[in-house]
């Protein structure tokens, strides 16, 4: 009997222990949904871009290089084309603060004077620090092609262009990784456009001005088109989607249209001449374009 | 038994947290800003002019045949169906493409046929494409000058006006602009209704809640029934229900269950006060919503609509639910 009834308030003990932590967890967390989710929202939407970008820009960084290393063995040489077929990123596997970025790619190389073609499947797994570096590459399968078809506008300049835009996105979100003499753009100009309000001025004054409208959140890349317009000149246009909150704590959606012209340097290094940025009529609904 | 009242409790927090999450409209980055123009009246406007207001802005003009007068019917609906406090926070705002024909007379003129609250927008030719851009919206010319007597439009023609004009293909959004003048939403004409009222009233500071209504199905020969609920006046100052009314029934009317020498009895409550965030719960043997000399069976109705009539919210209709 006596011992039935210890065995009760041990019971109630532990019941009223739990109930506490609940309480302080349930507390917590309510008080953080209720006292701001728009800004949890866009905390959220900042992670996520930052993730993708920094891996984004760290993968095509290396395809890029690829084309010009002659000395990797896990690849063959003379690479001249790779396209990448799928692309899988893993977030919620593996340790805290690692990701994995699941790649599959097809790549051609001169072999002989003969294109030859591979098949890779490849997994990259990063260390989400704030340079988020390559920490390993997995090799889950490499076979040859009997036959191939590869494009050739899949080239070095491809990966490059890429890599440039996503590093650019990672900088809008204060997030740039790379050391700016990698990435001069101190003398370029930068015209803001967002609805009647028009701004003019350099890089770093154009973003501060920026963070009035687009204050916390992530940049996405949906599409970029490289067309060169003169000599030593490329203009690339850069679509994007933006969510996150503004200075006024407002939830913000954004559809961004960046014209930016650029100028590679002989070092691969692309130099920043200037940025015309306008905001469109973000693609919420299917009928947004139609004319009666 | 330990496990099981833990697992409750992880339920109950993750239902808590969930009914937490936030539906707030996006601001549409880019869209929208101030402009100059003119409005109807043939006063000089400017967009900030309409600060603290909701505005719903869409473009067409007064010679379209197609979709300016669906439109216009469509919003002049949607209007009349929101609530009286909401109505007076709304502005709907009609800009024309067409500024060398559709002066502010004859823009009043149109809009006359709908509400005669909203208000048209015209202005030079460089006001109006200023308009258009800022809100990416579009137009086009179509062919050349008609004559008017060959076009089919709202305002009636005049036999001797020979005058031609010019048609137009353009965009068909209706823009949801909240206080600030921020573009909120975008709706057209296909948009439920429902739908839409949802998002304007999402923007607006609601005076009255209402809560948890509900009504028994009852006896299909029940000449009378009540519904319950909650009904909280979110207001910073004292309100007033003056009185309800329904189509079910002949009279609507807030009682309240009274024990008068020891008999319960249902007092009429007309002029009900409601004190600033004062919440009334109408509940069995207390307040309740009563429907006398019902019309219809009410066991045939799903759901049944009545109207609080109050003195500084206005109307707030409810949709009360039936139960089995």
């Amino acid at each position: 009997m006596q011992s039935k009834l210890v065995h009760n308030i041990l019971i109630l003990k532990h019941l009223y222990l739990v109930l506490c932590l609940l309480g302080l967890y349930s507390t917590s967390v309510n008080a953080l949904v209720e006292y701001n989710p728009t800004q949890l929202k866009a905390q959220q939407a900042k992670q996520y871009a930052q993730t993708l970008n920094q891996v984004a820009t760290q993968v095509m960084g290396h395809y890029a290089a690829l084309f010009s290393s002659q000395s990797s063995d896990k690849y063959p040489q003379n690479i001249n084309t790779i396209q990448i077929i799928k692309a899988q990123l893993e977030t919620d596997s593996g340790p805290p603060n690692q990701t994995t970025f699941t790649v599959t790619i097809q790549l051609g190389y001169l072999e002989d004077q003969i294109t030859k073609f591979e098949k890779i499947k490849e997994s990259f797994v990063f260390n989400l620090t704030k340079t988020s570096d390559i920490v390993d590459i997995n090799r889950l399968y490499q076979h040859p092609l009997k036959s191939g078809n590869i494009a050739v506008e899949f080239n070095q300049l491809y990966y490059l262009n890429r890599q440039f835009a996503y590093a650019w996105l990672l900088l809008l979100d204060n997030l740039h990784p790379i050391n700016p003499s990698e990435f001069p753009h101190s003398y370029a100009t930068y015209h803001l456009t967002i609805g009647g309000n028009i701004f003019f001025g350099d890089v770093q004054k154009s973003l501060k001005k920026r963070k009035k409208w687009l204050g916390q959140g992530g940049h996405l890349l949906r599409s970029i088109d490289v067309k060169k317009t003169a000599k030593n000149v490329l203009q690339i246009t850069l679509i994007i989607d933006w969510k996150g909150i503004s200075s006024n704590h407002k939830w913000r959606i954004a559809k961004i249209k960046q014209i930016i012209n650029i100028e590679p340097t002989k070092q691969g290094v692309y130099k920043i001449i200037n940025i015309n940025e306008q905001h469109l009529l973000p693609d919420i609904a299917p009928w947004e374009k139609i004319l009666c | 038994m330990l496990k099981k009242i833990l697992i409750l409790l992880c339920l109950n927090i993750g239902i808590f947290n969930l009914s937490n999450a936030s539906s707030e409209l996006p601001v549409l980055s880019g869209v929208g800003g101030n402009f100059s123009a003119v409005d109807m009246h043939n006063n000089p406007m400017q967009m900030n002019d309409y600060k603290g207001k909701v505005v719903i802005l869409g473009f067409g003009y007064t010679n379209c045949a197609d979709i300016c007068p669906f439109t216009l019917g469509y919003l002049k609906q949607l209007y009349e169906q929101l609530p009286d406090y909401a109505q007076k926070q709304l502005q709907i705002m009609f800009v024309t493409v067409d500024p060398e024909y559709d002066t502010p007379a004859h823009l009043k003129n149109f809009i006359s046929h709908f509400n005669q609250k909203f208000v048209g927008i015209t202005g030079t030719r460089a006001q109006i494409d200023n308009i258009v851009q800022l809100f990416k919206a579009r137009y086009t010319q179509i062919g050349g000058n008609v004559d008017v007597e060959n076009i089919r439009r709202v305002v009636q023609k005049q036999t001797t006006d020979k005058s031609k004009v010019r048609l137009y293909n353009h965009s068909v959004t209706l823009y949801l602009i909240d206080q600030d003048g921020e573009v909120r939403h975008i709706g057209y004409t296909g948009t439920p209704k429902a739908e839409f009222s949802a998002h304007i009233l999402s923007l607006m500071n609601v005076p009255i809640k209402t809560d948890k209504f509900r009504m028994k199905q009852g006896a299909s020969n029940a000449r009378s029934t009540a519904a319950y609920g909650e009904i909280t006046n979110l207001a910073d100052t004292d309100d007033i229900l003056l009185s309800i009314s329904s189509t079910i029934a002949k009279k609507t009317e807030l009682h309240e269950t009274q024990i008068i020498d020891g008999f319960a009895k249902m007092v009429h409550q007309p002029n009900r006060a409601f004190a600033a965030k004062e919440t009334l719960i109408l509940k069995p043997m207390s307040y309740h919503v009563m429907f006398m000399g019902l019309k219809q069976p009410v066991h045939e109705l799903k759901t049944i609509d009545i109207v609080l009539h109050f003195k500084n919210a206005g109307k707030i209709p409810v949709r009360i639910n039936l139960e089995r």
